[in-house]
This record gives structure tokens, sequence and C-alpha cells, in this order.
């Protein structure tokens, strides 16, 4: 070895995402090197490094998210919803139901503990790095006050005048004709690892995604009170759909300027849409072994299927209220996100 | 002078540079969120690195593999003359090509190596995650034995790490091959 480097660890930890993250978690941390930055990737049996030498990194940027905020919602609401739970049902079964509204309530608990979230990156001559593991903004700030000294001790220091004067000189060179910018931002799409350009798509189809689960949120509403085929075959209509839209968003948010607000939530929408899908067919197929002699027709069997009471079913009561509450949250969070970056993209 | 844009890592817009080496977060002009932007020299200086070789004088050492340049660094390596072409400079030595891709082939340069298998870590999965089935354990402890002593010696993390999971793996691991095998002692015995 003719290099032997110690490193110190930095705060902050999170999970890198894209490529196989939903199946295998890799991990990320920054370590501090004697003259480079350390970014370690780990996904649990192997180690994948990237290394940024002090003299060449030109930018740390880091921005405060509201991940954070939404995660707090999504968990206090579930915690609310478990405690109603816990409070309607009787013994055994709040056992279980106060154990998840406790499970929750941590989760919100250690969410609020962690402070706001954020996004950083690191830009050089060459390349922009997302760094994952700085996604709380306490860490995030606290690793750009450990790096500063150490990078101006390799690059030497830049006043707010020489920024000034040699932003202003470049902007200059780049519009001539326009006058002295940094008093309007441009739009553009920052350049990624892999160098493709942010698509122009604006929501459209996560408009209707987020439309079609604020009315699955209603068919399970209505669900609790009224058991006929009608709304039965409903709800198969807009599930349907919705999957559908959930999909066609999924597919089109990819390599788009979407917040990450909106694509989390269309990934959540999309999972838990076809969660509830196979939990549904489940009761289906359950009802059918049941009712062994409406096996043969199976509008019979969905007849069946549709004349069940939640009132005397607490576990498809459960399932109903969950998915109203879930379909509202996500599809009035959604809109509002929505409405917010079409604005940006409106506004610039 | 070409110069990368700093944008917001939230709403991708191009920050204004009012916003750089502020003294605490400055808030984005278009998402609102608190931002802070930290520019360093390198940002304005991406021309500014002279490149190229001189061409040789009478007298003066020339490079190993461009004989007509001059020779400006001999690699820490292997000692050759290098002109200003050759020279690698990275982790504060200068090498030449040649020994920078044999470093990286036979992964004696620590600074090059991308990626590490961590066999600790997998010995130590060998043995945990298997008890969950139990039967699994009777084929998975005597491997996590074998990747714990096979690659005890093995470099693992770039990061400074203790033995201790290869030491817990071998005791789990152990622990398992022999209850797997007092039962079949036991077994063959009662038969």
């Amino acid at each position: 070895m003719i290099e032997t480097n110690t490193y110190t660890k930095l705060p902050g930890r999170g999970l890198k995402k894209g490529g196989t993250a939903l199946i295998v978690r890799t991990r990320a941390r920054l370590y501090m090197g004697k003259n480079h930055l350390l970014c370690v990737y780990n996904t649990g049996y192997t180690e994948d490094y990237k290394r940024f030498y002090y003299k060449d990194i030109q930018a740390l940027v880091t921005c405060r998210t509201s991940r954070g905020k939404t995660l707090n919602i999504v968990f206090g609401a579930l915690t609310a919803f478990h405690v109603l739970v816990t409070m309607l049902i009787g013994s055994p079964w709040n056992i279980i139901s106060s154990s998840i509204a406790g499970l929750f309530l941590l989760l919100l608990l250690a969410n609020i503990f962690r402070g706001p979230t954020s996004k950083a990156y690191l830009l050089t001559a060459v390349t922009m790095e997302d760094l994952p593991s700085l996604c709380r903004m306490k860490n995030a700030l606290k690793v750009l006050e450990l790096l500063r000294p150490v990078i101006e001790a390799a690059q030497g220091k830049l006043s707010k005048e020489d920024i000034q004067s040699r932003s202003s000189e470049i902007r200059m060179r780049e519009m001539p004709d326009k006058a002295p910018a940094g008093t309007r931002p441009v739009r553009r799409a920052a350049p990624s690892s892999d160098s493709k350009p942010a698509s122009s798509y604006n929501g459209t189809f996560h408009m209707v995604l987020f439309m079609l689960l604020l009315l699955c949120s209603a068919y399970s509403a209505v669900d609790v009170y009224v058991n006929h085929i009608a709304v039965t075959y409903a709800g198969i209509a807009i599930g349907s759909a919705a999957v559908i839209f959930a999909i066609l968003s999924a597919v089109r948010q990819y390599g788009s300027a979407m917040p990450g607000g909106i694509i989390g939530l269309t990934w959540s929408a999309l999972f838990y849409l076809l969660f509830e899908s196979v939990i549904l067919y489940g009761i289906y197929i359950f009802t059918g072994i049941m009712h062994p002699d409406a096996l043969r027709s199976r509008g019979k069997l969905l007849m069946l299927y549709s004349s069940l009471d939640p009132f005397e079913n607490m576990f498809l009561m459960g399932a109903l209220i969950f998915s109203a509450v879930f379909y509202f949250i996500a599809g009035s969070a959604g809109l509002i996100l929505l409405r917010k970056f079409r604005s940006s993209i409106r506004g610039v | 002078m070409n110069i990368h844009p700093i944008h917001c890592p939230n709403c991708r817009i191009a920050l204004p540079y009012q916003m750089y080496n502020t003294d605490g977060p400055a808030h984005c002009p278009s998402c609102e969120g608190q931002t802070k932007v930290e520019v360093f020299p390198a940002l304005y200086n991406g021309d500014s690195v002279p490149y190229g070789a001189e061409t040789l004088q009478a007298n003066e050492p020339g490079c190993f593999f461009h004989p007509q340049k001059k020779a400006v660094v001999p690699c820490a390596l292997c000692g050759r003359f290098l002109c200003a072409l050759c020279d690698v400079e990275f982790g504060g030595r200068h090498v030449c090509p040649l020994c920078l891709a044999a470093g990286k082939k036979k992964k004696k340069i620590r600074d090059l190596e991308t990626q590490r298998v961590l066999y600790d870590d997998i010995a130590l999965a060998l043995a945990i995650i298997p008890i969950i089935l139990i039967w699994g354990t009777i084929i998975t402890a005597p491997m996590s034995l074998y990747v714990a002593i096979r690659h005890w010696k093995s470099p693992s993390s770039i990061i400074p790490r203790t033995k201790l999971r290869f030491v817990l793996a071998i005791l789990l691991s152990g622990a398992q091959t022999t209850g797997w095998l007092f039962l079949f002692g036991w077994l063959i015995s009662r038969a």
C-alpha cells in the first residue's frame, strides 16, 4: 500500500436512492480523510467508495426539504387512527392495535428528534454527487462547518467580494445583452451524474392519480355503510384506474424535475393500491371457501362478497377505515405538492 | 471559463450568487427552503491549471515516455522521470501511468480502490440469518466458519474495523456446528 489514510467519521447516515434501492438497502456515510472526502456506500456485503479531493471540490450545497413534515403527518395520522381503533374494539385485539399505535408514536418521536430533513450535493468540475447521508439539516450544516476549513486549507479562502466580482464577470460574459444577473434565476435542470436532461413533464398523470385517490377515499368511506354490488363494481373500476395511473405516473416521473415528495407519494400509493388489492382478493377467496356452493358462479360469489357487513367484521372495518384515511392523506397532500410544483414551473 | 451553475438540491433552480457563502442558511427564491451554499476557489479556477509539457533543452533530463519532453518530476514508485503530461498526481504523490495501472490492477494503491467485499459481514450474516429457519444452519454454519477462517487476513473495509464480526461469526457458527454434531451423534447412538 502506498497510501495510508486515517478517516474521521462525519455525522449523518442515509439511504442511497435509485437502482436496486428497493431490494438492496445501500447505506451511505461520509468520512473525512487527510486530503479527500470519502463517500462510502454499503450494501451489507460490499462497500463502494468515491473520493473527492479537497482541492477539486467546487461547492457544497444543502437545502431543507418538506419530507420530515410529511412523515410527521403520516406517522401522526397512523398513530391517531390506531389509538381510535384501540378505543373502539374490545379485548384482546386492542393489544395489537395499541402496540401498533405505540410503534408509530415512536417513529413520530424519532422523526421529530432527528430534526428537519434536507438534501445535499457536492460539486466538482466534472460531477455532481448527491450526498444521501446528509438527509437531516442539522447534520448537513455540521458537516459543512467541518469541511469548510479543510477545503479552504487546500484551496484558499474565497471572500464575498471575490464571489461577487467573479460571478458578475462570468454572467456578463455569458449574457452580454442582458441586465446584471443574480437578480432573476434561470430554471435549468441540475446536471446529473449521467448527464440526462430533466424532462418537461408537468404532472398531468399525477393530478389524475391524486384525484382518483380522493375518490378511493370516498369509496372506502361509502363502502363501510353501503353493502351493494354496485358499490363493489364501482370500487373495482376506481381501484383499477388508480393502479393504471399510478403506474403511468411512476413511469413519467422518472427523469423529471418532480420533487421528492410527489415521487414518494406516487410510489407509496402504488404499493398500497397493490397491497390492498391482494388483501381484498384474499377476503374474496376466503368468502368462497366459507361458502363452497357460491364457488360455481363468480357473480354469486361477488354478491356474497359485497354483502359482507364491516360492522360485523372488524378486520374489514379496520381495512376500510385505514384505506379511507390513507387515500385522503395521500390524495390531498399530493394535490397540494403538485400545485406548488406547477406554480414553481410557471413562476420562473 | 466554464463553470457549473449552483442549483437548489430541492427544486433544482439555479441559485443567485448572493446566496453563496452566507453566514447562515438563506431561502431559495423558488421553493423557499432554507439553503446553505458553500463555494470554494475551485469553482472559478477551472481553466487555470497549466497543461502540456515543455520541450527538452540541451543538458536537461528527458521524460522516460516522451524523450523529447522535459522531465519535471520522478515517479514516486518506479523512479522514472516524467514530463508534465505523464505526471499523474493523486494523494500528494506523483506517479507514472504504468505504475498507476499496475497499482490499480494489483490493488496495491488503496486510493484507487472503488469496492471491497466485506467478508466479516458475510460470515456473520451466514451465522445469524439462517437461525430463523433452524435447519438451514446445517449448511450455513460450516460455510460461515470457512469464510471467517479463509478470509481472516483478507482486507476488509477501508474504514478501520476490528475482527469482532469474524470472532462472533466463528463463535456462533462453531456453536451451531457443534450442536448439529452432538444431535447426529446422539441419533446414531440411539439407532
